[in-house]
This record gives structure tokens, sequence and C-alpha cells, in this order.
């Protein structure tokens, strides 16, 4: 990611949502090839990251409508800035379209008109790409295997974080 | 010349697309040009060709046939390209764009098609290459005779320029259902032409009936390996070919098979007949269209619709402030004009750019006027087809959907409605038969009208084909019109034998499918020994439709009023039978009732309160509070009661998409935005039946 791409995303971030305040930081922080920015958050029991590359901005998760018979994963349909977009629930606990006040949508970019529901949206990091493990040597036998598809994990608070492929997300 | 001004404002916006793209091909061409690049301009041309024809513009038609002639003898390696012979081609380009603007609002001269074809002359004057034809050099690639025959003679030119370029073949045998052969083989083949040339699709022999072989030929410099792993998920068969031949082949095809050429400085000079000044050459555009992409037509609608409910929301508060505030009457009179005018406008904007998706159905009609004409000449038949109503707007999502299902019934007509010459003498009728495409609003609907007067359908044959097929029971009594929609069962066809034109029996059920996934109806009527008429009503617009608002579960729903029979409110006392097998009385007939949110899997069957006495003995003993809003659809030929939880009332709507993802989820069309940051599920009623497998 170039710097100027990296800045402009987070700039979108700030102006859709309030953030964390060390978001801030990783705007004014130089990026280079080598880093890779992520925005951590809170799903159900567990935390993901995503990279901010493929975030179009964070909205406060808007009323949802139930889909019939809809793709594993997929809670509901809401209305965001005019655009019909699908709501994610990636929790384990996969709660249902009623529960969703007060949570938050992560939008992601493109035309698949996609969100992720969170919890929390945690904080934004910019790591080394050299920190992040490639998911191929992921995790032990006594993990757990996550159920979504992951491009690579890095350590954050004594926690190994798994950041989404949302590329191979859709195509699920 | 195009009289029609708004046929020829199509003409030129379409035929402006094919020439920019085919003067940008003829610029970036040179001696050394690869074969995809002349490929490509033969196509251009061919498609210009077929356009100016549609149009009537025979003279255009005709040099266009002559300049493709010309780029086939270069595609065939039978004409040399040259320096001087690509400027000249250039020049062929230039001129035929000016020509096709001029004869289209009929002001081209007669010199000016001269130019173009003495021009066109002195390229086919070229020198020639004398390759013998022979096919003993395909024998190294292990072609049987039959297989041979069917090799174009571009084919067998290709297959030998890539012999001589010492290329490696593969040949790959693969087998596609026949559901989804379209599909499958054009993403194979799209393949296939990234990694090298696909030089010629044969047919093969196939397990079974459901299935359609094809053995096709690549060239690539992938390794094998490669190759086996690129069509390993279509399960096909990969075998290298001629790898211990080509090159003796190769060898013996540059010994034997060329004549040296004449030398280029015997050959006309060429550059005579370029012009010596460009000065009157004009950049202006041909016409005065854009072309916009369907998707942001509907940004923008959306974005019209959302200023629109802001609108509605600010007249609402300037309602309440007029009330409250002390303003003079002139300050009143001017806040409630601005706002109403406001308002007008946005419904304005709304629907002008709802118009702005409406094409007619001219492109459509001709091409299915040129395939019906085709189709009688492969089959032997002769028939006039009369066109009639091609000036009916419909969305161009929807004109786009609707071309395969009439193309269907188009093949039917001639394959098994239109008889032989002969036949038709015989029962009295007139040698040629008559074809009648038509078009024309009803409503909110356009009802478009395929109609033979050939032999007709046979209801008793239709009715043993059903029974043969489990369709239907042997004592199952159905009225004539009843019989005749059997046709339109998956794995229905009474042909004998499948031709190249008709007769798999998919096709009706899957046009029929088509249809109602628009909202829309396909009818038909026959009279043996007189012909047949199917009627397909679509809605002219998707976008902006006419819907009904219902509530189940504790949600908002909309429904296409297109899909609406009936409404009508049913009393507990009127349900028969038992949970989950409930019906209802309607229009005599006994059709069954089950709920929205069951449909939906939102739940089940709601609880009808019990009394110690039921009125009417129905035997469930139960009652419901309150009568029960029930919709009556229609999915095929039966009906349904859906039972929802409200009605809440009939309105416009703007249906939004749900993007790429939602496009594949059934029984939905699409969302729309309600007061209150609600949303309204699209539903696409006959899918959820039957998504539910609901035997109606």
């Amino acid at each position: 990611m170039t710097k100027r791409k990296a800045s402009s995303t987070i700039q979108a971030l700030l102006r859709l949502a309030s953030l964390p305040g060390k978001l801030n930081a990783a705007d004014d922080e130089p990026h280079t090839a080598d880093q890779l920015s992520v925005l951590m958050l809170d799903i159900g029991e567990e935390v993901f990251a995503v990279s901010v590359e493929t975030i179009e901005g964070v909205v406060d998760c808007p009323k949802l409508a139930p889909l019939p018979f809809p793709p594993e994963g997929i809670i509901g349909v809401a209305s965001v800035r005019g655009r019909m977009t699908l709501v994610m629930n990636l929790s384990a606990s996969n709660s249902s379209s009623q529960s969703v006040n007060r949570q938050r949508l992560v939008l992601l970019k493109g035309e698949s008109q996609m969100g992720l529901l969170a919890d929390r949206i945690e904080d934004v990091v910019t790591l080394a790409r050299d920190a992040v493990e490639s998911s191929g040597k992921r995790l032990g036998n006594k993990e757990p295997q996550p159920r979504w598809p992951v491009s690579g994990l890095f350590k954050n608070k004594e926690r190994r974080i798994p950041i989404l492929d949302c590329e191979r997300l859709l195509e699920t | 010349m195009i009289d029609d001004k708004a046929l020829l404002s199509e003409y030129l916006s379409e035929s402006e697309e094919l020439l920019d793209s085919l003067l940008a091909d003829l610029d970036a061409l040179g001696a050394n040009a690869n074969i995809h690049a002349i490929n490509r301009i033969f196509r251009q041309i061919h498609s210009l060709k077929g356009l100016s024809g549609m149009m009537g513009l025979a003279e255009v038609q005709a040099i266009a046939h002559d300049f493709e002639d010309i780029l086939d003898d270069i595609r065939l390696g039978q004409l040399k390209l040259d320096k001087a012979s690509v400027a000249v081609l250039q020049e062929c380009g230039a001129s035929l764009a000016s020509l096709l603007a001029g004869a289209a609002r009929g002001t081209a001269k007669d010199e000016d098609f001269e130019r173009l074809r003495e021009l066109l002359l002195a390229i086919a004057a070229r020198p020639r290459s004398q390759a013998k034809r022979e096919d003993n050099d395909l024998e190294s690639l292990g072609f049987s005779e039959r297989e041979r025959q069917l090799l174009t003679d571009y084919e067998k030119h290709r297959i030998r320029e890539n012999l001589n370029a010492e290329s490696d073949f593969f040949a790959i045998k693969v087998q596609f259902d026949i559901t989804d052969i379209d599909s499958k083989y054009r993403t194979l083949t799209n393949q296939l032409a990234e990694v090298g040339e696909l030089l010629t699709t044969l047919p093969d022999a196939a397990k079974d009936d459901h299935r359609v072989a094809f053995k096709l030929l690549l060239s690539t410099p992938l390794k094998e390996s490669e190759v086996k792993q690129l069509v390993a998920r279509y399960q096909g068969r990969v075998a290298r070919v001629g790898r211990s031949t080509w090159r003796r082949a190769g060898q013996a095809l540059r010994v034997v098979g060329r004549k040296k050429s004449r030398s280029e400085e015997e050959d006309k000079p060429l550059s005579g007949l370029l012009p010596t000044s460009y000065a009157q050459e004009s950049l202006q555009s041909l016409s005065p269209n854009v072309r916009v992409d369907l998707l942001k037509v509907d940004e923008l609608s959306g974005i019209a619709h959302e200023l629109s409910i802001e609108a509605q929301k600010l007249s609402a508060m300037a309602n309440r402030f007029l009330n409250a505030a002390g303003l003079g009457a002139r300050e009143r009179f001017d806040l409630k004009s601005s706002v109403r005018r406001i308002e007008r406008e946005f419904l304005e904007l709304e629907e002008r750019l709802v118009e702005l998706r409406m094409v007619s159905l001219a492109q459509t009609f001709t091409r299915a006027a040129r395939l019906a004409g085709r189709l009688a000449r492969e089959l032997g038949k002769a028939v006039s087809v009369k066109v009639q109503g091609r000036d009916t707007l419909v969305d161009k999502m929807i004109v786009d959907r609707i071309a395969d299902p009439i193309s269907h019934l188009l093949r039917n007509a001639l394959d098994h409605g239109i008889e032989a010459p002969q036949e038709r003498r015989l029962a009295g009728k007139s040698a040629r038969g008559e074809i009648k495409i038509e078009a024309r609003l009803e409503g909110t609907r356009a009802l478009i009208v395929i109609a033979d007067d050939g032999r007709g359908i046979n209801p008793q044959e239709v009715r043993q084909r059903a029974i043969a097929i489990g369709a239907i029971a042997e004592d199952e009594s159905l009225s004539e019109d009843e019989t005749l929609r059997l046709i339109f069962r998956p794995g229905f066809s009474t042909a004998e034998k499948i031709s190249s034109v008709s007769g798999r029996g998919v096709g009706l059920n899957a046009a029929e499918r088509t249809v109602y996934e628009l909202g829309g109806e396909i009818r038909v009527a026959s009279q043996p020994g007189q012909g047949t008429t199917f009627e397909i009503a679509v809605p002219t617009t998707l976008v902006m439709i006419s819907a009904f608002i219902v509530r189940a579960a504790e949600w908002l729903y909309a429904v296409n009023v297109g899909q609406i029979v009936e409404l009508i409110y049913v009393n507990a006392d009127e349900i028969f039978g038992r949970d989950g097998k409930r019906s209802i009385q309607w229009r005599g007939l006994a059709i069954p009732l089950v709920e929205l949110k069951y449909l939906l899997g939102l739940g089940g069957a709601r609880v009808l309160h019990q009394t110690p006495s039921p009125p009417h003995g129905n035997g469930n003993g139960y009652l419901a509070a309150t009568p029960m809003p029930v919709v009556i659809s229609r999915a095929s030929d039966r009906y349904a009661a859906i039972a929802v939880e409200q009605f809440v009332e009939q309105r416009e709507i703007i249906v939004k998409s749900l993007g790429p993802l939602g496009a594949k989820m059934k029984g939905i069309i699409g969302a729309v935005d309600l007061a209150g940051g609600e949303v309204a599920l699209v539903l696409d009623l006959q899918s959820l039946l039957l998504l539910r497998s609901l035997r109606l």
C-alpha cells in the first residue's frame, strides 16, 4: 500500500466514524510498501483484523431486514447511504438480526455491497509486513482453526489476531 | 437513408462504437500483424455489415461485404500484408466511416462508394499466395477423415500456420450438460484463448443424451501438465498430438506447399491511391448520443430518490413552520409554492431517470426477424415475417433478459409450428408460412406476441407426453388451457427428434422461468391446423414498479402488483385442512394456503384460536380472532393463497439492487427504502413458492 492510498483510506474512516484516537497517529506515521494498516474489531468473543485498504468506512448499523434462506454468515440487509448493503456476522454465536442495535458496520470496498458486523472497533494498527505470519503456518494443533478465510496472523497484546481475507470471504 | 430519427440515432450510436474500435485497430496494424488483430477487424467489419443490412442500407452492406472478403483472404494467408497495403486498409476504414454516416443520412454520393471500391480492388489485386491446399499435413494431428471435412478453410490455414511455427498441439475432450453448456463452453474457450490459440472445436461422442461432447484443438506454449490443470474443473481429457511428426509435416508444407511469390517491386504501386491531404477529415462525432453504464443511472436514481424523501420531510417541516411562525401572506405563499415546486421537480427527475433506462424493441425485433429468416432457410421452409410495434419502449435490462425467450419461441414456431411447403399445400394453405412478431403496451406492461400460422399444438399429444414424463396422472382431468400449459413443464418436448434448432425440452421451461422472474407471464393459445400464439407480458420497467406493501412477522415486504391476482380477507372458518396443509376455496377452486413468514423461513403457520363450538364444523375446531389478509398469487398455471399479517398500502417504489451476491439469492428481486430508515425486501412470490417446493 502506498502512503497516499493509506492516508486517504484512513481519512475516509475518520470522516465516517468516531474511531479511537490512535487512528490519527496511524495517519501521521509514514507508510511504506513493507507496512500494512489493519483495523481491529471485536466480533462476539473473537478479535479479527481487516486491511484498511479493503474498507470503505464504518457506520452505526442501521435496522436490518432479514433475508430468506441466506448464505452462511449473512444475516440481513440494511440501507446505508442510499445503498442496499448485505450484513455479514462472523460471530460464532451468529446473533440474530434483531440484536444488532448499537453495533458497528464495517463497509467493504468495491461492488460487493457487503458490510461486516462488529461489536466494537478496537484500533487501527500499522504492522511491518514481515510481522504478519502467513496463513499457511497459521495455527498450532491446539488452536482452533478460523471458520473464515484468513490471509495472515499477527501478535497484539499477547493475542494472535487473524487478518480476514476479504476477497475470499466474499467468494465463500 | 434511415427516416426514423430514433432508429437513425441508435444506428449511428452503435456503428460509431464499432467504427471507433475498427479505426483504432487499423491504425495499430503493422505488416507483421498477428492473427488476433486481423480477426478482430474482420469481426468489426462483419458486425457493421450486419447492422447496415438490418437498417436497409444495402449499398453499405455490399461494400462492407467486399471489405470482409479481403480481410478473409488476409486471414487465410492468401493475401499478403505489407506496409503499402496496410496504409490502404487504413484508408479503407476511414472511407467506410464517412460513407456510413452519409448513407444513413442520405447524403452519400456515388463517387464516395466508387472511391472505396477502387481502394478495395487495389488491395484485392495484390500478389496472392499459391500455397497448395492439401490436407495431408493435417494427418499429423490425428484428425479423422470426417473431422478433416468439418474443418473450415480458415481453421486449416491456422493449423498450418501453427505447424509452421512449430507450436505444441493439444487435443482436449470435454462434455457438458445441456443445461449449462452455453456458460461453461464460453468460460472454457475464453480461458483457452488466453493461453494460446483455439484452432477448432469439433463434435465428439457424448456419454448420454443429456450431454454434449466436444474435441478442441489448442496450440499453446504451456506444458501438458499446465493444460491439464486448466481444464481439470471441466473434467476435460488432454492429449498432446502430433509431437513426433509436426516438424516433418511443417517442413513438408514449407517445401511443397508454397510457391515463390512475386517480388513487391512488381506490384501495382498503392501509394497513389492515398489522399494527399487529410484536411477535410472531421473529428466530429457521428451521433449526439452518449453511452452510459446502467449502474450509473441506477446510482443517480438512488440519489434522486433520497433527495425526494428529504424534500418530503422539508415540506412537512415547512407546513408546521407556516402554522407556527407569524409569517405574512406573501411569505406563506412563496414558501408553499417553493416547497411544492421542489417536490414536483424531484418527482419528475426520478421519472426522467427511469426513462433513461428505456430502449425500443427495434433492435431485438430486427434480430428476431433475421433469425427467423435464417432458421427457415436452414429447415427448408418458406416464411414471411411481419414485425409490428418495434418502437415499444421497455427497460433495457428486461429487453436483454427476454431476448432468449423470444428466440426460443421463434425456434419452436419455425421447427414445430410452420410446416414444410408441401405439407402446407396439402392442408390447403399457402406454401409460405407467416410469423408475426408484435409488441404493444397494456398499462404498465409490454405485451410481446409471437404467432405462427402452422400446424398448431395437438392437446392429445401434449396430454400423452405429459403422462409419459410423469407431469400428470393418467386419470387427471384438465381443461384445454391447462393441458396446453403443460408444454412449459421441465423435460417436455413432443419433438420426435432433437434438431439443431429446437426440441430438447429445456427451452420452454427456462423461457417461462425467465419471464416469471421479471414479474411477467407467458400465455399460449393454439388452434390445431391454424397456428399457435405465444404472448409474453412483462413490466415495462423494473426499477420503478407498482408494489403492494404487506407485513409478515414484524417486517415489511413489497410485492410487484403484477404478481398479485387478488387481495382477500379470509375467516378462520373458511380454512380447511390441518396445520401445514391448509387450503381455502377461491373462485370455486381449492387452493393451498401458506403463511408468507413460512415461505421466508421466519416461522410456521399461525395458531388459530380454539372455540368451544366451531360454527361450520370444518374439522380443525379453531378460529382466528380477526379475518386473515391473504394475497392470491399464481405460479405457472396454479394459484396459491399467501397469508400475511397486514395489508399496508400500494405505492410506486424504486427497487434497489442487493449487489452481486443478492442477485444469486432466490425469491428476492431487490429492496426498497421506506420511511424511518426501514428496508422492505421486494419479493418474487413465484420463486419463493418454488423454493419451498410447494406442490400447487
